[in-house]
């Protein structure tokens, strides 16, 4: 595991603090690490921005393939592109599930909202998803 | 003696008293149990385990060493087959030796029983490997522990969600729940914050209220007062994660990217997430903005580093196309909404990405000299002046303008 982080070039140091954040990570095999960074690049994310959301968000590396890919599904249908800019901004994103997207968005367009304008405020200022 | 193979393998008393007077041995012949004492003890020495983790795992489990060699590789075949790997198998069993008892029937029908409570069978092989001792619960007892969290302020999918990421929440007890919410509450949140804060990081649930005051105490300590740090843990609570060390290393990681700790308390004030970028991801968009001539802005609007670089990228390449240079007074035409934008300028976000592409000219484009072509072009205040005119001219949307400008902004 460390070495396929290493080559994403993320530092020991900080290899040290995704651990200490979700320690889950040590036991993590090869595979599954491979697979989640493999789900970024369908996303087009380039080596920069998959060293970027995964070295600032160990616990995305924790998180089910099924959730992840209900998540980019889920955000797909509601209207979200270029997610790959998305997750880079706010690597944080990838640990909601689909539903908590799915109700904030909700709640807003009872307030009067278009579903529209609601994903382009959130794409256009990605740490409102912190509001979630 | 049975008991003397024992004592040479290095149980102790209590343990050989343990495994000798077990139900399963007490059915067995003294030499079959001689026999398997030592057999057994080495296969499971060949899969990996110390003499002290085979001691921990017989002792737990005696009718271990009943067990055939077919036996039990065939029950290792049996996990793998749902799923897990050889090594996982491994370590499950160290974690919890009774799962090298359960029968196959018993897990398969224990996982149907989960999967009916809201859970995937994937969900639940995931949470074996975090919670081995998940297959002994018995399914009503996980049923009324979700509906008991449910009861404290969680909804049924924020419920599961919680044991998928943290399955140890099921070996707490609702007592301990409860206490573990009222104390977190006691260090200075609602009871709604507490929920936010857990539903986000539920592995707090397995911190000592001592741990996660001492993380509170370490930013306390670095400089921001207790109302800080109740709000940057309401809106990061993956801060909890850290230990105190961490926490002052990532203060000063952004203190070596050339802010004062004045400038970095602020930062993660306005924006917590900070604490839990990595330097990686911080100093190249610190060393961007730095190019721009633009290094205070970061300490002033740090919402400003989660936009994606490729994006300001883009953007700043083509304000600088069509003669606009980009400086601390219009910094915020490079995080305008995305409609606004293109309605104004007629460029899609793609189009625009496809044109300025980021990586491929940060090959080409040395960062320091990006820095004295914008400082060059900044010198030309009057030029500077007539392209904002322009610029203001062209607004279609002056009100949406002004509020996406705003949002940055505001902090």
């Amino acid at each position: 595991m460390e070495k396929i982080l290493k080559d994403l070039g993320i530092s020991d140091s900080t290899i040290n603090q995704m651990v200490e954040i979700c320690p889950n990570i040590v036991e993590l095999d090869e595979s599954e690490l491979l697979r989640k960074i493999e789900i970024l690049k369908n996303n087009k994310c380039d080596d920069i921005q998959i060293r970027n959301i995964i070295s600032s968000n160990a616990e995305y590396l924790d998180r089910s393939v099924s959730d992840i890919d209900n998540l980019i599904n889920t955000m797909e249908e509601l209207g979200f592109d270029n997610l790959n800019l998305l997750f880079d901004g706010n690597p944080y994103i990838l640990n909601l599930d689909d539903f908590e997207v799915k109700n904030y968005i909700d709640e807003r367009e009872q307030n009067g909202e278009e579903l529209e304008d609601i994903v382009d405020d959130m794409s256009s200022n990605p740490y409102i998803f912190e509001e979630i | 003696m049975p008991r003397d193979v024992l004592k040479k393998l290095g149980y102790n008393e209590d343990e050989i008293n343990k495994i000798v007077g077990s139900y399963a041995m007490r059915r067995m012949k003294s030499d079959t149990i001689k026999m398997n004492f030592e057999r057994n003890f080495n296969y499971l020495k060949s899969l990996g385990y110390t003499n002290e983790e085979v001691i921990r795992i017989t002792t737990a489990l005696p009718a271990i060493y009943v067990y055939s060699v077919e036996n039990m590789n065939k029950k290792i075949d049996e996990f793998k087959e749902m799923g897990y790997s050889q090594q996982e198998v491994v370590k499950m069993i160290k974690t919890s030796p009774q799962l090298f008892g359960a029968s196959k029937e018993n897990i398969k029908k224990k996982i149907e029983e989960m999967e009916g409570l809201g859970l995937s069978y994937r969900d639940i092989i995931k949470m074996g490997k975090k919670l081995p001792a998940i297959f002994g619960y018995g399914v009503e007892s996980v049923r009324q522990k979700i509906e008991g969290i449910e009861k404290l302020g969680y909804t049924r999918e924020e419920v599961i969600k919680m044991i998928k990421i943290s399955p140890s929440i099921l070996s707490h007890s609702m007592e301990s729940i409860k206490q573990k919410l009222e104390d977190i509450e006691e260090l200075g949140y609602t009871r709604e914050e507490v929920i936010k804060i857990t539903k986000e990081k539920s592995s707090m649930f397995g911190l000592s209220i001592e741990s996660i005051k001492n993380k509170m105490n370490g930013l306390i300590e670095l400089g921001f007062d207790e109302e800080d740090v109740i709000e940057i843990t309401k809106s990061f609570p993956t801060m909890f994660g850290l230990s105190k060390e961490t926490i002052k290393q990532k203060v000063e990681d952004v203190e070596k990217l050339g802010y004062s700790r004045e400038e970095s308390i602020k930062m993660i004030k306005v924006l917590p997430p900070i604490l839990g970028l990595s330097i990686e991801n911080m100093k190249q968009k610190v060393q961007f903005f730095n190019s721009l001539g633009l290094h205070s802005l970061v300490a002033e609007k740090p919402r400003v580093l989660m936009q994606s670089i490729q994006v300001s990228y883009a953007r700043y390449q083509f304000y600088k196309d069509k003669g606009i240079s980009i400086d601390r007074k219009n910094f915020s035409r490079l995080f305008m909404g995305q409609k606004p934008f293109e309605k104004q300028y007629k460029v899609s976000k793609n189009d625009l990405l496809d044109k300025y592409k980021y990586q491929e000219h940060i090959g080409e484009i040395d960062t320091y000299k990006l820095a004295q072509e914008t400082m060059e072009e900044q010198k030309d205040t009057s030029y500077m002046y007539e392209t904002e005119a322009e610029f203001e001219n062209q607004k279609e949307e002056p009100e949406k303008l002004v509020n996406e400008d705003d949002q940055i902004g505001d902090e």
